[in-house]
């Protein structure tokens, strides 16, 4: 018997099932811990890095059960990560959950400016682009996405950087510039509620924060925009092609609509649906680490740390990423739920 | 339809070629000219603000300029030095026994300089300076710099050479090594007296004063605010008994980097912070610094010629280190002026060099080598590879005394010596800028002996060299090379490495693995003091210029490198004591050669390169000079041309024009075009105030303030004269 449910159902519903799909995902990534020795794995609980002396890494090993069954060692460990320890990053020189956190705002504050770029523009873009199939803005649409795709980041960056910061003086790399930046870190007139450092600014009052923030923001967002607004293209041409073919399309055509009233009412929504599943994928691995793009305009987010992790073999950071990027996609998993129900009625039903 | 897709195509790529071809950064005005911003490499970060525990040279830096010592280089010159907090010295033979035994033959004093304040607002006094040197004595941390103090003044390398216990279980002789200790160094109302056990005058000992290790603190400072309001483990600077010291000495981490950093000099700055997440630190000026804004120097009584002390004629209010950077962004930085001070790889020097407004200065002799070291026992905890039991063998890791086993660990040493292509190394990460020197005992120095014969690249060789290890051809092993993040010359000998070993591999079909791992510098020292890096590569800079100071830190079992790598040879040991304690300048390079000799055959480590130095500043920086045992920037020696028109003051020439060309505008070693169109750009740009938006002081030829017709004809007069200074690399 099929039940209708409601929209808070549904969401509640799918944020209980987070919880069994998270403690897997835990129970996934420390099993991989397991592969490394006792030792390493004693990383996983030290504050300090100094305490890295044999002696007290037996200790560790001890107090944390590290030669006891699977079965202990992950929920003493979960008990820790519930705790908000994830361990010391030693690339961060600070504990893993604390380097997230002050992290994770720089690369969000370049995916609010980016994603909503890729995604209206891309939609739009795409749509357009099979609106006018073959014509000549499907053709320019189609070079520029193929383009955008396959310019590297790093020299793409580079490019920008060299001609709005180098020639025109206009968008600096950083995060901030030095002066802000010092004002920003030690002066008492400013308090970092969220990280975000535009909305800080704002909330501080300090619009002169925000500015600089934002003229930071640009490039790297800009870079991330052209490369990835190419992938919303191409699957909205293709899903709204497909939705333009169907019989219901011609149908409308033949009831006498205009073109706009059968794209707007009939075909777009249909197209939404892939846009909006790849739109959440693509958000969800945007904020979990623009790499080279954070590397080549120094911005210091999550991705370049956790690059700089790996490359390190800093296992405690390499894990808590790990952990980090399991929930956003999950939760970005749940959001593109959430937005089929709206998108489409027929899967509010269970 | 397809033509116009083509043509949009062809615009697009030809719009990005024409980026690509047009030089885009143009010579900006000068920013911040109140402010230095100085570009290190990525991972730079300083490993401690405690001077006692710094022995780096990125926390050197900042330790130089928060606070003072009691002499500091003058210049250029390593002999020679200017008083800083203290005003006089003498050395007197002496001939004094302390309570405890300990016969000293030699006594240095020194007046200490009055009035002179801490940022703290706490008065300088003798009692500080003794405190200073005896918390560093009881620190004494495991591979830190404190054994420059232990050998002239308890003729030891540290306080582990006698039995002292722990904090809790002392040893029978720390109550005498307390005690002794405390009557190396003594004070009263205006000098301070070191009492030197070591069996000469120890002509390094004010060399040794002169760096960061010896910095004061204000014992007030550290009484009332590191232990009274901060409850940290700080040692107060009493001797209530002689054994209680043992609670401050070796301490995992120094009370004041834990758990937040903390600093309190005399220096021309003050530490506004250091954020390691951010990465950077900025110091500000310290407005009340004892020697005045600009400089009035004192005329010093000793050793030096005011005449030559260079002084400031301007200053910046703050200085910032930042080590954000990747070369992509910090390139950019440099060009487009926002940086002052970059660290240029050597392989991108290419895309520096001749950019308008930048300054390099070449050649600068370096007394510093890089090496690679093998750890003789490594600490299986070790994050970076596994490690197995000693002798044991399997594909992915390595024994522990992989390279220490004292019957084949010279064969693993020796092989992978082989595997490395020095020539290609040095040709590509160095431009051919750099030798490999033989042994640690490096050109320069004196008792340096050339007929030692260098390593080679013979991967035959080093095949042979791993056949004679018992069961490692078939077995095969994986080791973790490691280096510091950011620092492309030891990235590419890593590379070098491994691509010697992989030639190995392919020309007999064994199953060698080398792993290369980055590591922040802060993390890296770390676990190189903990003995867990099987193989590093990492640099010596020289803290005096003598043979001992390379001698002891890499062959000494005491000693700096050594210890970590728990290397160990009483032959060698007994050498370099022999060494630093004879006075007859022929025996002792006898000595010396000896060592370089034993050095070769044991191999502990493989010097890779002793390069020549290159600095790279903006031109409107002025006042650096270069001091090859200073490490880092001294930012009280400096100012920008925008703040103080060297026409203004004659009498403080900015830098030396002598081997340089005033009409060479884009410093790339020859007066050209370039130079004259650089010149006809900034045409009509006047000084100011305000300052004209092209102007650009190395176009202002003949100094007149007003960039005209007058100087492009000093350049067109001089078109084709090349500077003797600059040598472009081969």
């Amino acid at each position: 018997m099929v039940r209708k449910l409601g929209l808070l159902t549904y969401v509640a519903r799918r944020l209980i099932l987070l919880i069994p799909v998270v403690l897997g995902v835990s129970m996934l990534i420390f099993a991989i811990t397991m592969c490394f020795p006792p030792t390493i794995r004693a990383l996983l609980y030290i504050r300090n890095p100094q305490a890295l002396t044999p002696e007290n890494i037996e200790g560790v090993i001890k107090k944390y059960h590290l030669n006891d069954p699977f079965y202990i060692q992950y929920f003493t460990w979960l008990a820790q990560v519930l705790q908000g320890n994830l361990g010391w990053s030693q690339t961060a020189s600070a504990p893993v959950f604390s380097a997230i956190l002050v992290r994770f705002p720089a690369t969000f504050e370049i995916i609010v400016f980016a994603a909503p770029v890729i995604i209206i523009l891309g939609l739009y873009l795409g749509i357009q682009s099979a609106v006018y199939k073959d014509k000549i803005l499907d053709h320019i649409t189609r070079s520029a996405a193929i383009i955008g795709w396959s310019l590297p980041s790093f020299w793409f960056g580079f490019i920008l950087m060299a001609v709005f910061y180098g020639y025109l003086g206009w968008l600096p790399p950083g995060r901030l510039t030095r002066e802000v930046q010092h004002f920003v870190d030690s002066s008492q007139l400013f308090t970092k509620y969220t990280g975000l450092y535009i909305l800080d600014g704002i909330l501080n009052g300090q619009l002169a924060v925000s500015w600089d923030a934002f003229k930071h923001v640009i490039l790297p967002a800009t870079v991330i925009t052209v490369i990835d607004i190419a992938l919303i293209i191409r699957v909205a041409r293709s899903s709204m092609l497909e939705a333009l073919s169907k019989g219901y399309i011609i149908t409308a055509k033949a009831k006498g609509l205009t073109q706009k009233e059968v794209i707007n009412k009939h075909a777009r929504r249909n197209a939404l649906i892939p846009v909006t599943t790849i739109s959440g994928l693509l958000v969800a691995s945007l904020m979990t680490g623009v790499v080279i793009t954070e590397t080549v305009f120094g911005f210091g987010g999550l991705g370049s740390w956790a690059a700089q992790s790996a490359q390190q073999l800093d296992v405690p950071s390499v894990l808590g990423f790990a952990m980090f990027t399991a929930i956003v996609f999950v939760i970005a998993n749940l959001i593109v739920d959430v937005l089929y129900a709206f998108i489409d009625p027929r899967i509010r039903l269970a | 339809m397809k033509k116009v897709v083509s043509l949009a195509l062809i615009s697009v790529f030809l719009m990005l070629g024409s980026l690509l071809l047009t030089p885009a950064f143009a010579a900006p005005v000068i920013k911040r000219p109140m402010g230095i911003y100085v570009a290190t490499i990525e991972g730079g970060v300083p490993e401690t603000v405690d001077p006692a525990w710094c022995y780096d040279t990125a926390s050197a830096e900042l330790i130089f300029n928060v606070y003072d010592t009691l002499l500091y280089f003058d210049g250029e010159s390593l002999e020679h030095f200017i008083p800083q907090l203290a005003t006089e010295y003498t050395l007197q033979e002496v001939n004094w026994t302390s309570p405890e035994g300990l016969f000293c033959r030699y006594r240095y004093t020194f007046k200490i300089r009055q009035n002179v304040n801490f940022t703290s607002g706490h008065l300088l006094t003798p009692k500080d300076v003794e405190y200073s040197i005896e918390r560093g004595m009881i620190q004494d941390r495991c591979g830190g710099p404190q054994w420059m103090f232990y050998e002239p003044l308890l003729n030891s390398w540290g306080a582990e050479a006698w039995n002292i216990g722990t904090a809790t279980v002392p040893g029978p002789e720390a109550e005498l090594v307390g005690k002794m200790i405390d009557h190396a160094v003594e004070s009263n109302a205006t000098h301070v007296w070191f009492n030197l056990a070591f069996p000469g005058p120890y002509a390094p000992f004010l060399q040794i004063l002169s760096q960061s290790w010896s910095s004061i603190l204000s014992k007030q400072w550290v009484n009332e605010y590191v232990i009274g309001t901060l409850h940290r483990p700080e040692w107060p600077g009493d001797w209530p008994d002689y054994t209680s010291w043992l609670a401050y000495h070796d301490p995992a981490v120094s009370p004041l980097d834990d758990p937040s950093p903390i600093m309190c000099g005399t220096g021309p700055y003050k530490l506004v912070i250091l954020d390691y997440a951010a990465k950077y630190w900025t110091v500000e000026r310290n407005v009340n610094y004892w020697r005045g804004w600009p400089a009035e120097w004192p005329a010093p009584p000793y050793p030096s010629d005011p005449a030559k002390n260079p002084t400031p004629a301007g200053y910046v209010d703050t200085a910032t280190v930042t080590w954000a950077y990747e070369w992509p962004a910090r390139s950019s930085m440099f060009l487009a002026g926002d940086v002052d001070f970059c660290a240029v790889p050597r392989e991108y020097i290419g895309t520096i060099v001749g950019q308008p407004g930048l300054r390099c200065t070449y050649p600068l002799p370096v007394l510093a080598v890089g090496s690679l070291f093998f750890t003789f026992d490594v600490d299986p905890a070790t994050p970076y590879g596994t490690i197995n039991d000693y002798g044991v063998f399997t594909a992915d890791g390595i024994p522990r005394d992989f390279f220490g086993n004292p019957t084949w660990g010279i064969h693993t040493r020796l092989a992978f010596a082989y595997a490395f292509d020095y020539t290609t190394y040095l040709q590509t990460a160095f431009l051919g800028e750099a030798i490999a020197p033989a042994t640690a005992i490096i050109p320069g120095l004196v008792c340096y002996d050339g007929s030692i014969p260098g390593y080679t690249y013979n991967i035959d060789k080093a095949y042979d060299e791993f056949s004679k290890v018992p069961g490692l051809v078939g077995t095969g092993f994986t080791v973790t090379v490691t280096y510091n993040t950011g620092n492309i010359p030891r990235q590419r000998a890593c590379e070098k490495l491994k691509e010697g070993i992989d030639a190995i591999n392919a020309k007999y079909h064994t199953s060698f693995v080398v792993n290369i791992v980055n590591i922040d510098w802060k993390p890296y020292l770390g676990a190189m003091v903990r003995s867990q890096l099987a193989t590093f590569i990492i640099g010596w800079l020289a803290d005096y210029p003598d043979p001992h100071n390379f001698a002891f830190p890499f062959y000494h079992s005491e000693g700096t490198f050594a210890a970590c790598q728990k290397y160990s040879n009483p032959t060698m040991d007994d050498l370099i004591k022999k060494g630093i304690e004879e006075s007859d300048p022929v025996k002792r390079c006898q000595i010396y050669h000896d060592i370089q000799v034993l050095a070769r055959q044991e191999t502990p480590s493989i010097p890779l390169y002793q390069a020549v130095g290159r600095h790279f500043e903006r031109d409107w920086v002025v006042g650096w000079h270069y001091n090859t045992i200073s490490p880092g920037i001294y930012f009280y020696n400096l100012w920008k041309w925008y703040y103080v028109p060297h026409s203004e003051f004659p009498d403080y020439p900015p830098y030396d024009y002598s081997n340089r060309l005033p009409e060479d505008v884009n410093y790339d070693g020859k007066v050209d075009m370039k130079d004259i169109g650089y010149t006809c750009k900034s045409y009509g740009a006047t000084y100011g105030p305000p300052l004209h938006e092209r102007w650009h002081f190395r176009c202002d030829i003949n100094n007149d303030r007003k960039i005209d017709m007058k100087d492009i004809g000093f350049a067109a007069k001089d078109y084709g004269k090349t500077s003797s200074v600059w040598a472009p690399p081969p």
